[in-house]
């Protein structure tokens, strides 16, 4: 049971390790932590379900449509309400974010209503059993695709001119324009790439859950928590925090009890905060 | 002087017209208070086409005679509570505040009737509610009247039906953490141990709001039970069982909302579930099967477990009203003076201390065709 438990984790972990990075991401840009990061994962599940059902688009189109839909809406977040809190108090821009959130959490129950959808498998859809271990092909499929993402955007920060504008933008702002990037854009890039992660988070998630306009918030939470225990600004942190949570989520709720796994999961966040602040996987400078 | 005198005749012009008004007046008024819009307004649909379905029997047949021996017709004035506790207390107040409305009916939701009695007990005016929440009917209100047997109740058939039926011994419990959930948890560990000896072999909770229940599903497929019973809510009752048979249990699942929300996401993981309810569609008796008819014929669909429970109710309400006229009070005095009536869910006993009338329960389990069949019933 004990494997069984530690790959299932990992399934869900690689989905909060994708939520958090784009957490990271938002914060090495513009230094901007994003409470509504989980309801763009949320929004995009229900782009992708009514681009299929309900307008009955090929469900691989579907998904393409949302995490772009979701990435222009994290472009449009930073134009239209970071970028003119550039320069005010960083718990208005917080305030703005839980704002943010809320807004977009009843928003989605207005439109798409509070009963749960189900969204189809698209990838296999049949039970694989190895090693004493059985799991839908979805979710090791989930882990697959958050593998291959995080060496994508490795390869993206250090190869390509985007990337490492966004690397210049982390490191010093008023340096990196003066070597002639265009903060704007750079962090307007960021903010879409980073809302994209949570799309695609959002669509590989969909499957496994049932598409609601409340997962949002708890997928905000674990994700949080994730980052800030691997080491928020790190993004290998980001990464290796989200399948620590995954996976001591499922060792906490057959161990002990499903009723103690948020306890559990906040009494680590305040442990390390205390003696660990700069979490396990710091960020290099 | 003169405005009193003024005043004393335009009382009496007031009483005259509303007396004149009250004269030519044809109906009697029944209210409902249900989910009419927002995302439960499914629910509300059903409550409010079983009461229009009798309503209409009851006016094309000519309507109900009244002690005066006038014939009037029904009429059914609906409220909104949208699902929510707060517009469920103020639609209530502004139903009951009506004078016209004779009795009201609803609402469904337990989060609603609960905090709500008191508007309908100081009014003294008789309430069927479909609610299935122990607990309502806990309080000794004296209006309240419950048209379907209650969560409790069904928590003790689905046990008697695994022990008795399904003669298993090895059970397990899981629940949502929800009221819901540990009352119905606190029902059948108790109930299982006094009346079977039978301890469950694993205890599970789960959040309300949880999505990955692997570590539930896993600490039951380790006991292997042959039986889980789950007590809570549909999404997270449907993710379970899909975990469940993901990691390869095969076991019976029994569920306390086996519904159309539940087989919407449980699809084909509902083949086999069982679960406890008032009444269903399928029912064979001839009364059940000339109402689906009715209903399907009018509606185009099939009448949930709530819509039998509003059309009984109109009907009762109707018997009621034909022996006490239109007045509130009366209609209430008569119908706890009442010791069985006969609907078509089963035979009422409106007099009982409790406001709990019927205690029918059926179990239902999902064939092939995801279509629930009655495998077990209460007397």
């Amino acid at each position: 049971m004990f494997l069984q438990l530690s790959i299932s984790g990992l399934a869900m972990g690689a989905l909060y390790s994708l939520v958090a990075l784009g957490f990271v991401m938002m914060w090495n840009t513009a230094a901007v932590v994003n409470f509504a990061q989980g309801e763009f994962a949320m929004l995009s599940m229900f782009f992708a379900l009514s681009a299929h059902v309900a307008f009955g688009l090929n469900i691989w189109l579907a998904i393409a449509i949302a995490i772009t839909a979701t990435a222009f809406l994290g472009y449009l977040f930073e134009r239209g309400l970071v970028r003119p809190l550039r320069d005010a108090d960083p718990l208005t821009v917080i305030m703005m974010t839980i704002g943010l959130q809320i807004f977009l959490s009843n928003g989605a129950k207005f439109v798409w209503g509070t009963q749960p959808e189900v969204f189809p498998t698209y990838i296999g859809g049949e039970t694989l059993s190895f090693l004493n271990v059985r799991m839908s092909s979805q979710a090791l499929a989930v882990i697959g695709v958050v593998s291959v993402l995080a060496l994508v955007l490795h390869w993206l920060s250090q190869r390509t001119a985007l990337g490492k504008s966004l690397r210049a933008v982390a490191q010093d702002r008023e340096t990196a324009a003066l070597m002639g990037i265009r903060i704007d854009r750079v962090v307007s890039a960021g903010f879409a790439i980073s809302a994209a992660l949570a799309g695609i988070a959002g669509v590989l998630m969909a499957p496994l859950v049932f598409v609601a306009a409340d997962l949002g918030l708890p997928l905000l939470i674990k994700s949080f928590i994730a980052a800030v225990v691997g080491g928020f600004g790190s993004y290998p942190g980001a990464l290796i925090g989200g399948l620590l949570i995954g996976v001591l989520d499922n060792y906490v709720g057959f161990y002990i009890s499903s009723d103690y796994r948020d306890v559990v999961l906040f009494t680590v966040l305040i442990v390390i905060l205390l003696f660990r602040p700069q979490g396990l996987f710091p960020k290099h400078r | 002087m003169k405005l009193l005198q003024t005043l004393k005749i335009l009382s009496l012009s007031l009483c005259l017209l509303v007396g004149f008004t009250a004269n030519v007046k044809a109906d009697i008024t029944l209210g409902l208070v249900g989910i009419m819009t927002g995302p439960n307004a499914q629910n509300g649909e059903f409550c409010r086409n079983g009461a229009s379905l009798a309503i209409d029997e009851i006016n094309a047949a000519g309507g109900v005679k009244t002690p005066d021996g006038k014939t009037q017709k029904l009429a059914l004035e609906v409220v909104d509570d949208q699902g929510k506790p707060d517009v469920g207390l103020n639609a209530i107040r502004r139903l009951v505040s009506n004078d016209e409305v004779v009795a009201f009916m609803g609402p469904d939701f337990t989060g609603i009737t609960l905090p709500s009695l008191f508007v309908g007990e100081e009014a003294g005016i008789a309430q069927i509610t479909s609610s299935i929440g122990a607990a309502i009917t806990a309080k000794g209100d004296k209006h309240i009247l419950r048209g379907r047997s209650n969560d409790q109740m069904w928590m003790i058939a689905i046990v008697d039906y695994i022990a008795n039926t399904l003669k298993v011994k090895k059970v397990g419990i899981s629940v949502t953490n929800v009221e819901l959930g540990r009352s119905g948890r606190d029902v059948a560990i108790q109930y299982l141990k006094d009346k079977y000896q039978i301890t469950p072999s694993v205890e599970v909770s789960h959040g309300f709001g949880d999505r990955d229940l692997t570590a539930s599903a896993a600490r039951i497929l380790e006991a292997n039970p042959e039986v889980v019973i789950n007590w809570g809510t549909q999404i997270e009752a449907a993710l379970l069982l899909r975990k469940l048979r993901e990691l390869g249990w095969k076991g019976v699942f029994a569920f306390n909302a086996a519904d159309d929300i539940f087989t919407n996401l449980a699809k084909q993981d509902a083949v086999g579930v069982i679960g406890p309810q008032n009444w269903v569609w399928s029912m064979s008796d001839e009364r059940s099967k000339k109402f689906v008819a009715d209903y399907e014929a009018k509606f185009g669909k099939k009448p949930s477990p709530h819509s039998i429970v509003y059309y009984d109710g109109v009907k009762l309400y109707a018997q009621a009203i034909a022996k006490a006229g239109n007045d509130r009070k009366k209609v209430l005095a008569t119908l706890k003076a009442m010791p069985e009536w006969q609907g078509v869910q089963g035979m009422y006993k409106p007099d009982a201390k409790n406001g709990d009338m019927i205690t029918n329960t059926v179990i239902i389990r999902y064939n092939d065709q995801i279509q629930p069949e009655v495998v077990f019933a209460t007397k």
